[in-house]
């Protein structure tokens, strides 16, 4: 069979695991700021990971794409640093703010755009609105077989096997390609990419390929915003700590007693 | 309605709070210290680091409290503030096994109240080291260490204890660069450190040590501005003239000494109470106001122990001060002096294979060991940390305590402290600083047994590597998670740090002690010392004996 | 506008509370706008399950069943209810965040051109344009998001606690057999093998201890499995949980960790255990009754949520601690 070819959606946002003191929300402008590095949002960097160990038992190649303004060159490149081969930019004022149906739009039409393709991965869910809609829409926009939460996936005789996440425990599905799978953190997280690796990559000259609502030829009619009508910071969660002190045999024993009372 | 009332409120329990306390007390004033933290010190901490058995310091480390005059002042040394005084004092190993000590050239005789004399069999012992890869520079030594002695050294005390002269008055620096025979020009102030470093030596060697000596004492980098005072007290550090003195117990000692001593004079301290606001009335500040919602009233002052962001656009607020000094707060530079930091508890210590040729490599205070590539040093060194976090050939800084201080460890154990420069925590994810970390601590140890052989995991018992994010989340004051309270360099150098005006704020009654402001950063730079002498002027208080 | 549709799920039988809970929304929004609230059960027997919704007082329940509905496969699922909204109307779709409403939702509104807000936490009608105003949690609890979507039916996921259980009533609903057509060529993804796991159900444990990135080796969990042993014989039901960099790490399986992507659980003492707090973390924990947090960091985020803290290395504390347990 030919070598599988695989897009990955990979979204960037505000690293997730910034402490709140860093997050700012902004109630008069609506708006989120997050005092933190940008990041590709994890379960992206889950579904990257799950496409890097397909092409490594099967070639092929890997192809990221990307959706949304600033998105960082130094963010992309991780991407390639660990294993993608190319990297597709979806950037236009009008895909700013979009909601998810519109998101997932706008993927299609890039999917489309780049023709050859065997299978589309993406996070089961952005780290930023945690919203988990972007992948099964763009599988419907697509017509193809959709299936969610993998914690595994394999390409077997042209066939798509994936180990999904139940309630129970988990499901083997098939199904023919092309196909879209959202994957899951049980996948594994990517693969770390040493310094060295990443400073040779840093250097290289890339050019980035940029594509633009024309050049896509979507329908800028479907594109529909996000109707946010309020934003407000949540209810404070702090509470009045009281530190155990000593050395770890005394805290052992208060603690113990603090356990005690708690029956 | 105040809840309570002090003379004077000191915003923060940093090392410059607990260093003025006293002062502000001793003056007779009644004062409260407010600290965020549930202890004091602010930098100047030891924990038990890396684990339980051991002790560390989380974050200052070199010091020489024993010169600040409240050493003196406050009899530190009965509160317990004990130093040694080893006599190597600075040395690099280089990866051709090449290696260099310097010897203080300044020792003390006196612990107790850290009198120094200038010791001529230690200068001859590094004249030697040096004449070893360049006589050039081993004579560059003998005639600095004499302009040192004359001139430099005397310039250097008074300026960094006196609050900063008015623009067009020169300080004791500036004057200095007036005398054609100080070895310093005026124009000197504004040389990058690359070029400083290749103004005073010809070899690679110094030219190496000086440029890592930049780093490890202000955070500053090749093509940074230093500025003056730094370019002594680097100069000072590749030519080891003071001795290394090392404090026994760590850096916390010296929060100790202090607290103990304001304590005795009456100093109330508050913890865990965060400063949400500083109160004014009638454009002069009055007190403060707690998170809780407590106010406190300053009958006479509130001294801030605090970066300019955060007492100007935080605890003041943006419709309280002016245009210009909303636009200098707001863009204060943080991005400099970010490290790998940590202690790591060891079996043995370090046995260099340079040793064989210059056998007290293994026992001094502050040892590198780094490639002989100046050309890496000077241009690509900074570039690769930004890049990627770590460079791709180390310079790291050890600091073997414990041969001097053994209450730091297990019997028969030892520790080290060591130190390699990264870049600022906005670079990268939480995530990735967890990796990163983790090779740091892969890389040095890979990389120190090519210099020592012993030095293997097999060696390591535990370690604790800090990264930026660990010192941004505790402090507030360091966003970017530098140790220094901001960048050093440039704009933010000399009398220019901080708040124009030196310690006096455009508010009136608030003053500003924090490494943040003239003075700089490191445990026992001038700055609370210098506020205090502001405040004294200002309302007629006692003055402390002039240095 | 027309009727208030909401899915129902259920285990062995019975209905879910996430379901009882939708149900009170249902009716509440129902009687507001003066519309039918409805109830829909899957499957491909439906009579009992059908039964049971019927006993609380919605107008109807719908009997949407067909062979290929057996089990749960999203395909045949999804098919079936567009199907069914395309007779039906509905102007609200309600369903649960629930694994098989997160599933479902997005395609079925994909298919139904509609949009979707899931995870909502909060849910009312705005009179002005009967649009649905929906109440949801973004930057991992960091903010609180009030949306509004287009399209008909108005479609949300609904979290868990958002509505208190409806009681029995007295009234039946009515119940209404629909038979919806699913090719069998729609069901493009076949389930070829289910592997069932020890599923550990968190949310049901009376104490919850749980591990973070700190713990330095995945045997070190064997810590906290003694550290709970020796808890259960006093607290009851003591489980062993974690925060996602264990998952990803593959140390544990994703049904132990805590958290917004994972279980959000309020049991009478929550004990975190190299866990810094951040905020999809505390959002899963923070409704504990009492929080213990042992950590090395004195700064981190766990100790600003914790009643009580200790500073420290759990390797030293966690084995004195079970020690001392033990002796008591």
């Amino acid at each position: 069979m030919k070598e599988p070819q695989i897009i990955v959606c990979a979204k960037q946002i505000p690293d997730p695991e910034a402490p709140f003191s860093d997050v700012t929300v902004n109630v008069e402008k609506k708006q989120v700021s997050v005092d933190a590095p940008d990041v590709i949002s994890p379960y992206d960097e889950n579904a990257l990971e799950a496409a890097i160990r397909i092409k490594e038992e099967l070639g092929g190649k890997i192809t990221v794409l990307s959706m949304g303004r600033k998105v960082s060159d130094t963010v992309l490149r991780k991407t390639i640093a660990a294993g993608a081969d190319s990297l597709v930019l979806l950037e236009d004022p009008l895909f700013e703010g979009l909601d998810s149906f519109s998101t997932a739009h706008v993927l299609s039409c890039a999917i489309k755009k780049i023709g050859d393709w065997d299978l589309v991965l993406t996070g089961r869910q952005a780290g930023d609105w945690d919203s988990g809609q972007v992948g099964l829409i763009l599988g419907e926009m697509l017509d193809v077989a959709c299936v969610s939460l993998a914690r595994s996936i394999k390409i077997d005789d042209g066939k798509l096997l994936v180990e999904k996440t139940v309630p129970v425990g988990y499901e083997v599905v098939e199904a023919a390609l092309p196909a879209l799978v959202t994957v899951s953190n049980e996948v594994g997280e990517l693969r770390y990419v040493a310094r060295s690796k990443m400073l040779g990559l840093l250097r290289r000259p890339m050019t980035i390929p940029k594509w633009n609502s024309k050049d896509l030829g979507c329908d800028v009619e479907r594109l529909r915003k996000l109707q946010l009508t309020e934003l407000a910071p949540p209810a404070d969660m702090g509470r009045e700590c009281t530190l155990i002190e000593g050395s770890a045999e005394e805290q052992a024993e208060r603690l113990a007693a603090v356990l005690a009372e708690l029956r | 309605m105040s809840d309570k009332a002090y003379d004077a409120v000191i915003i923060g329990g940093g090392h410059h709070g607990t260093t003025i306390a006293p002062y502000l007390a001793k003056a007779g004033l009644k004062v409260g210290v407010f600290e965020r933290l549930d202890h004091l010190g602010g930098g100047a901490v030891t924990e038990d680091l890396p684990s339980p058995g051991f002790r560390g310091n989380f974050c200052a480390h070199f010091t020489r409290y024993y010169g600040h005059p409240a050493y003196k002042e406050f009899n530190l040394r009965e509160e317990g503030l004990e130093y040694t005084f080893p006599d190597t004092n600075e040395a690099i190993v280089f990866d051709d096994e090449t290696s260099y000590v310097a010897y203080a050239a300044f020792t003390v005789v006196d612990p107790m109240t850290g009198e120094t004399r200038f010791n001529e069999e230690n200068v001859k012992k590094t004249y030697e080291q040096i004449s070893r890869f360049s006589k050039v520079d081993a004579e560059t030594y003998l005639d600095l260490t004499e302009k040192y002695r004359t001139k430099w050294r005397p310039a250097f005390h008074k300026h960094r204890y006196s609050p900063p002269s008015p623009w067009g008055v020169p300080d004791a620096l500036e004057e200095l660069c007036l005398d054609p025979a100080s070895g310093l020009d005026i124009s000197m102030q504004y040389m990058t450190a690359k070029h400083v470093a290749r103004y005073f030596f010809e070899s690679d060697e110094l030219r190496i040590i000086t440029l890592r000596g930049f780093l490890t004492s202000w955070g500053v980098f090749p093509d940074d501005v230093p500025g003056l005072n730094i370019i002594i007290a680097t100069i000072h550090l590749t030519l080891g003239w003071e001795t290394a003195a090392i404090v026994k117990g760590g850096t916390g000692s010296i929060t100790a000494a202090l607290v103990s001593a304001g304590k005795k004079l009456g100093v109330d301290s508050q913890l865990n109470s965060e400063v949400q606001r500083v109160l004014m009335e009638n454009g002069r500040a009055s007190g403060i106001k707690l998170m809780d919602g407590t106010e406190i009233t300053a009958k006479q002052l509130v001294v801030s122990d605090n970066a300019s962001p955060q007492l100007f656009l935080r605890l003041i607020g943006e419709d309280r001060i002016s245009d210009q000094m909303k636009r200098m707060a707001r863009t204060y530079q943080f991005d400099r002096g970010e490290l790998f930091w940590g202690t790591v508890g060891v079996h043995e210590l370090p046995n260099y294979k340079a040793a064989k040729s210059n056998p007290d490599v293994n026992c001094t205070p502050r040892t590198y060991f780094a490639p002989k590539d100046l050309a890496f040093m000077e241009d690509k060194y900074m570039h690769e940390i930004f890049l990627a976090g770590m460079p791709s050939k180390m310079f790291i800084l050890t600091a073997p305590d414990s041969i001097w201080d053994p209450s730091r460890v297990p019997a028969g154990k030892h520790s080290l402290h060591v130190e390699e420069f990264t870049c600022p925590a906005r670079i990268f994810s939480r995530k990735e600083w967890k990796q990163l970390t983790e090779q740091f601590v892969d890389v040095l140890f890979e990389t120190w047994a090519e210099y020592a052989p012993n030095m293997t995991r097999d060696n390591l018992i535990v370690h604790r590597i800090t990264n930026p994010t660990d010192i941004q989340d505790t402090h507030l004051d360091m966003k970017e998670g530098g140790w220094c309270e901001g960048n050093c360099s440039g704009i933010q150098n000399g009398r220019f740090r901080g708040t124009p005006g030196g310690h006096r704020t455009p508010i009136k009654n608030l003053y500003q002690c924090s490494s943040g402001t003239y003075g700089g950063p490191g445990i026992g730079r001038g700055s609370s010392y210098n506020c205090y002498k502001a405040i004294a002027d200002d309302f007629k208080l006692w003055k402390p004996a002039s240095v | 506008m027309s009727e208030i549709l909401l899915l129902v799920e259920a285990k062995d039988g019975i209905l879910d509370k996430k379901t009882l809970e939708l149900m009170r929304g249902a009716k509440g929004l129902g009687s507001q706008l003066g519309v039918e609230a409805n109830a829909v059960v899957v499957g491909s027997q439906t009579a009992q399950l059908a039964e049971s919704a019927a006993s609380f007082g919605l107008d109807k329940v719908y009997r949407l069943e067909h062979p290929l509905l057996e089990g749960f496969n999203a395909d045949a699922w999804v098919g079936g209810l567009e199907w069914l909204c395309g007779q039906v109307k509905p102007g609200i779709f309600l369903m649960s965040h629930s694994f098989v409403g997160k599933e479902v939702g997005p395609r079925l509104a994909c298919r139904l051109n509609t949009g979707l807000t899931t995870d909502c936490l909060n849910l009312r009608v705005d009179p002005e344009d009967g649009l649905l105003v929906r109440t949801k949690p973004i930057y991992g609890g960091n903010a609180i998001a009030t949306v509004k979507c287009e399209g008909v039916p108005q479609m949300v996921t609904v979290r868990k606690n958002a509505f208190e259980p409806i009681d029995e009533a007295q009234t039946r609903s009515a119940i209404v057999d629909m038979a919806p057509g699913i090719a069998e060529s729609s069901i493009r993804v076949k389930t070829i093998q289910t592997v069932e796991q020890e599923v550990v159900e968190l949310d049901k444990a009376n104490v919850v201890i749980s591990g973070g990135r700190g713990i330095e080796a995945k045997e070190d969990f064997e810590m906290l499995e003694a550290l709970a042993a020796a808890l259960s014989g006093s607290h009851g039901n003591v489980m062993v949980g974690c925060s996602r960099p264990v998952v990803d790490k593959c140390w544990m399986s994703s049904d132990r960790q805590v958290g917004l992507t994972g279980t959000i659980i309020s049991p009478d003492a929550y004990i975190a255990v190299g866990i810094s707090g951040a905020i999809q973390h505390l959002v899963g924990m923070i409704r504990s009754k009492k929080i213990v947090a042992i950590n090395t960091d004195p700064g981190c985020n766990m100790f600003k949520v914790a009643d009580y803290g200790v500073v420290g290395d759990y390797r030293d504390i966690v084995p004195a601690l079970v020690k001392k347990l033990e002796e008591r």
